[in-house]
């Protein structure tokens, strides 16, 4: 299925373009999504996840055409 | 002191925000170098009630960012804050809590708080404050947070962007300050813009 993917802040993810639509696998979770896209899991825990303008649990099954962002918020203040 | 009203701090404000800061209670959740500059704009422009957070002293090495004096150096952050914000508004109310936030106790503490400013300084703390509102505690509040303001340079990468309905992100959300070091002015801008974003705020909330 495909969902529209965006992410914010320090993530750098190879070969996925940011705010594109990418094909995930049906009843994906976020968490596994993270897992897919090689994010490392230093990261993941410090990663919030909005699902069609709506913060989700890392646990949260993805939908088709969902509209999804990941933020990792850079250090500073 | 020369005596002054609320009506004549506020007298150069935007018409249509009378009536509605001093109604407003907004969170500071770190009294560093994004929330001293953000306590400070408001507390300028009449909000009613701030809620200042911060478990640290100022130290010699706040003072290229952050709102304090030399004179302050080993003060609390959140004593240090409020004297000189008494000196900008003494109608400003003022709660302060000398201790370090966590998901458990910022449901506690933020409990009548509209706006909450994120101004931490770890990417742990931000994370930990963007997550509360994942939950359905504070799915009537509004999250201000910020991510990018670090080093020097292209001040105008700095934004304003909405993550969720009620929350945004102020910042380039590429620059970190343990590689680029942190410096008044991008700290300031950010500041500003997660200031600003409170006004907007404000105005649609009351």
């Amino acid at each position: 299925m495909k969902i529209f993917f965006e992410y914010l802040g320090l993530l750098h993810i190879e070969d996925v373009k940011n705010k594109s639509i990418i094909e995930v696998t049906a009843n994906c979770t976020a968490a596994e999504l993270m897992t897919n896209l090689q994010i490392r899991k230093e990261h993941q825990k410090f990663i919030s996840v909005f699902v069609n303008g709506e913060e989700k649990s890392r646990n949260v099954i993805l939908k088709e055409n969902d509209k999804v962002k990941l933020f990792l918020p850079t250090g500073g203040g | 002191m020369n005596k002054v009203s609320y009506a004549q701090l506020t007298a150069r404000n935007a018409p249509q925000l009378k009536g509605k800061l001093e109604e407003a209670i907004v969170g500071i959740a770190g009294c560093g170098g994004l929330g001293s500059n953000i306590a400070i704009a408001l507390a300028r422009i009449g909000i009613g009630k701030l809620i200042l957070v911060d478990f640290d002293v100022v130290e010699p090495t706040n003072l290229n960012r952050q709102q304090y004096f030399l004179s302050d150096i080993g003060k609390r952050k959140v004593d240090a804050l409020e004297e000189k914000l008494r000196m900008i508004n003494p109608f400003l109310q003022i709660e302060k809590r000398c201790e370090k936030l966590n998901a458990a106790n910022v449901k506690i503490i933020f409990k009548d708080a509209h706006i909450i400013v994120e101004a931490f300084d770890k990417v742990s703390e931000k994370a930990m404050l963007v997550k509360v509102f994942s939950g359905n505690v504070f799915k009537e509040k509004y999250l201000v947070t910020a991510s990018g303001l670090a080093g020097f340079g292209n001040p105008n990468s700095i934004k304003t962007k909405k993550l969720a309905k009620n929350i945004f992100v102020c910042g380039d959300n590429k620059t970190d300050f343990l590689a680029e070091g942190v410096m008044a002015p991008r700290v300031m801008i950010a500041a500003g813009h997660q200031a600003n974003k409170v006004v907007e705020l404000v105005n649609k909330i009351f």
